[in-house]
């Protein structure tokens, strides 16, 4: 039996490891929903599993989406975990050329060079050594990076970087630990035994005369062995949980079963654990600029492991969705964040909407549904009714007199059971229509709509709404040479995926430049119904700074598609026009003959209130 | 008993000295900006939730502070967090945390 007491932490921190995880992981599949279970079952013999481990090669091993973001910096990741895996495989290969069996302890591979000393003539023996040395070689690499990385992160394309927990920093400290002491391990066994490579053996012979004797070799294996179990002690413990539960992740995705289910549930805790803290998120958050400095996703999470959340954290996020575009490990930060924020306790008492007729006089094909702050906007409302009265719609306004907010800003605050009441009743509303379209000008509305009302009925935003009417030839209307920059309402680009329709529209009457912060990387104009504790001053300044970041130097014209982001924008008090794209459209049509000259600043404003 | 349609009215007398006034420091404390409110009412005429129901704003944040406590929880479970008031406050108050505020207050957060 090969076997030295130096294996020990070694081999007693891989088995606290695994029974951590095993009882972890178990608690987290017994709480997925029944859905998500079903998910895992029906697809766990299909293709989906091959394609998760495919991702698992790319993203865990290769980090494919991190090299995407910076080069250096994914190598730095790829070395590390790419390099220690090749070091255990092809460790594992070289263990069975020399001793013929697959089923030695786990630690036979990792501390070969001490269980086989001698060297053999063997070409086939030589050939590992070179192998090891070379892989061993590509995560020193990385392991130095890592350290240059500390102090020097704007090299890796990072700003900000997150603040480590004591847990962290010591796994962080052990993990740098392992490599250099494998190398020294290896380089005296070198010295003493000979054998090795170019980098075992050349650090060998500096070694050979004043570091190698029998004291400093068994101590060097001891000291790889104990860095070693130390990290896998505190690995379920810190952020390099991520490491295995990601793998888990990455398998439940491909197996459709991350689905948002409203509560705290086990892929919440996949989730949750698959964060690795490592900052890239960071840097998109714009409450930075506000110096709200430990609220993000990274901390949000790493509180929830450690279940220290306070109210500020849950609580003061714009769920603007762009730290959730960064993520390089796809955590569906938004859907977390509301798990998190959901709280059953809160009374409501929405009885009073039984007073809201429901009932229908007219049979209107389309709804128009403008949304509470579209009633804030009345230009966009207007422009709207225009549009349906120029494209001859049989339309009915339905949230005139009494509108029922659509839910969203309560769902949003963690009160997602609670705003049924008022789902319910607009759904009422909806289907006593009869109608097949429903149109609202709210992107926070159209999101819910779309997405948790489960209607029967076709919903879309104004500006999809728009583009129909315009590829249809219902709306006449004319290019002018106005030079203008379309800004991405959260809630309708990064969370609702809608990019392309506002677009389209616009360039059929407008000269359209982009900001470079477009698409799923646009600002938040910084109205957000989702963070309710930001000042009106501190949304100002954002606004301020999203304004100056977005519209161009030649641009006076600002166009968006939802009423909040106008209402915020337009607070600033800049001098720039921040118009609705349906006001855009409106006053186009109005512009009569002369529709070259068109939709001026005057216009706009008339038209606006 | 005939009911004649009239009823006596209950004393309408604010207590100042007597009223409990911890729960409208609190709030006050954790959203000072509901200090520059001048009770204009925008809120409450805005508010959906006003047009079809009992519920305001301004009169709940105006008794709240005044220490008439007694409806409050019942007043707050009417919000339906829209955000409409913010928008129109002329003051900057942050309305939608008020009504957090008074929730976790009211132990029911």
């Amino acid at each position: 039996m090969k076997f030295n007491l130096f294996v020990l932490p070694f081999t007693i921190g891989l088995l606290v490891l695994f029974s951590i995880l095993t009882a972890k992981y178990i608690r987290w599949f017994l709480s997925l929903s029944t859905d998500q279970r079903d998910a895992v079952i029906k697809n766990f013999f299909t293709l989906k599993t091959l394609s998760g481990l495919r991702e698992i090669f790319l993203e865990s091993l290769l980090h494919r989406n991190i090299s995407r973001k910076n080069r250096l910096l994914g190598y730095m990741h790829m070395s590390l975990a790419f390099g220690w895996f090749l070091l255990i495989i092809v460790g594992h290969f070289e263990s069975y050329s020399y001793f013929k069996t697959a089923l030695e302890p786990p630690y036979i591979p990792i501390f070969l060079r001490y269980f086989q000393q001698d060297s053999l003539a063997d070409p086939l023996q030589v050939i590992y050594w070179f192998v090891m040395d070379l892989i061993l070689l590509f995560v020193l690499s990385g392991v130095a990076l890592a350290w240059y990385k500390r102090h020097n992160r704007k090299h890796f394309g990072m700003k900000k970087t997150t603040r480590h927990l004591p847990a962290d920093r010591i796994a962080l400290s052990v993990l740098w630990f392992i490599f250099p002491l494998r190398l020294l391990a290896e380089s005296i066994t070198s010295a003493i035994y000979g054998g090795g490579s170019f980098l075992t053996s050349g650090l060998g012979s500096l070694l050979e005369n004043n570091i190698a004797s029998d004291l400093s070799f068994i101590a060097s294996w001891w000291a790889y062995s104990i860095s070693l179990g130390l990290f896998f002690v505190f690995l379920p413990f810190s952020r390099y949980m991520h490491i295995p539960t990601e793998l888990v992740l990455i398998m439940l995705r491909n197996w459709g079963a991350t689905k948002y289910t409203g509560k705290i549930d086990g892929i919440t805790q996949f989730e949750v654990h698959s964060c690795s803290s490592c900052g890239i998120c960071l840097d998109s958050c714009q409450l930075l600029e506000l110096g709200h400095a430990n609220i993000q996703s990274p901390y949000l999470f790493r509180n929830f492991r450690g279940n220290k959340l306070s109210d500020t954290v849950v609580q003061n996020c714009l769920m603007c969705g762009r730290c959730e575009t960064t993520c390089v490990v796809g955590i569906k930060t938004n859907s977390v964040r509301r798990a998190i924020r959901q709280n059953s306790d809160v009374e409501v008492n929405h009885d009073y909407l039984r007073h809201v007729d429901t009932s229908f006089n007219s049979s209107p094909d389309v709804l128009y549904f403008a949304g509470c702050m579209t009633h804030l906007t009345p230009g966009i409302k207007k422009s709207m009714q225009a549009i349906f009265k120029a494209a001859k719609i049989n339309y009915a306004l339905v949230d005139e007199d009494q509108n029922i907010c659509c839910g969203r800003p309560m769902m949003l605050s963690g009160l997602a059971e609670q705003s049924l009441a008022m789902v319910n009743k607009n759904k009422e509303l909806f289907e006593n229509s009869g109608a097949q379209t429903l149109v609202t000008s709210c992107p926070i509305c159209y999101k819910v709509f779309r997405d948790e009302y489960n209607l029967n009925i076709e919903v879309l935003h104004h500006t999809q709404y728009i583009d129909r009417l315009m590829k249809e030839g219902k709306l006449a209307l004319a290019k002018s040479e106005e030079q203008v920059v379309y800004h991405d309402p959260c809630e309708l680009g990064r969370n609702s995926g809608v990019y392309d329709e506002p677009r389209r529209v616009i360039a059929a009457l407008a000269n359209l430049s982009e900001s470079p912060a477009n698409r799923e990387k646009a600002w938040c104009c910084g109205g957000s119904i989702a963070n309710a504790m930001l000042t009106s001053l501190e949304k100002k300044e954002l606004a301020i700074s999203a304004l100056g970041k977005i519209v161009p130097k030649n641009t006076m014209t600002l166009v968006t598609a939802c009423p909040l982001c106008k209402k915020t924008f337009a607070s600033t008090g800049k001098h720039i026009n921040i118009v609705d794209i349906a006001e855009l459209v409106a006053v186009n049509l109005s512009a009569g003959k002369d529709k070259r000259r068109i939709w001026m600043f005057e216009k706009i404003e008339s038209a606006s209130i | 008993m005939n009911s004649f349609g009239f009823e006596i009215q209950k004393d309408n007398t604010i207590e100042y000295d007597k009223n409990d006034l911890s729960l409208a420091a609190f709030v006050l404390r954790h959203e000072p900006s509901l200090y520059n409110c001048i009770q204009c009412g925008s809120c409450s005429g805005t508010c959906p939730a006003s047009a079809i129901s009992s519920y305001q704003f301004r009169k709940m944040q105006l008794l709240m502070r005044r220490g008439e406590t007694k409806h409050l929880r019942e007043d707050v479970a009417h919000c339906m967090l829209c955000g409409k008031c913010i928008l129109v406050c002329p003051r900057g108050v942050n309305t939608r945390n008020v009504i957090r505020q008074i929730r976790i207050a009211l132990n029911m957060n």
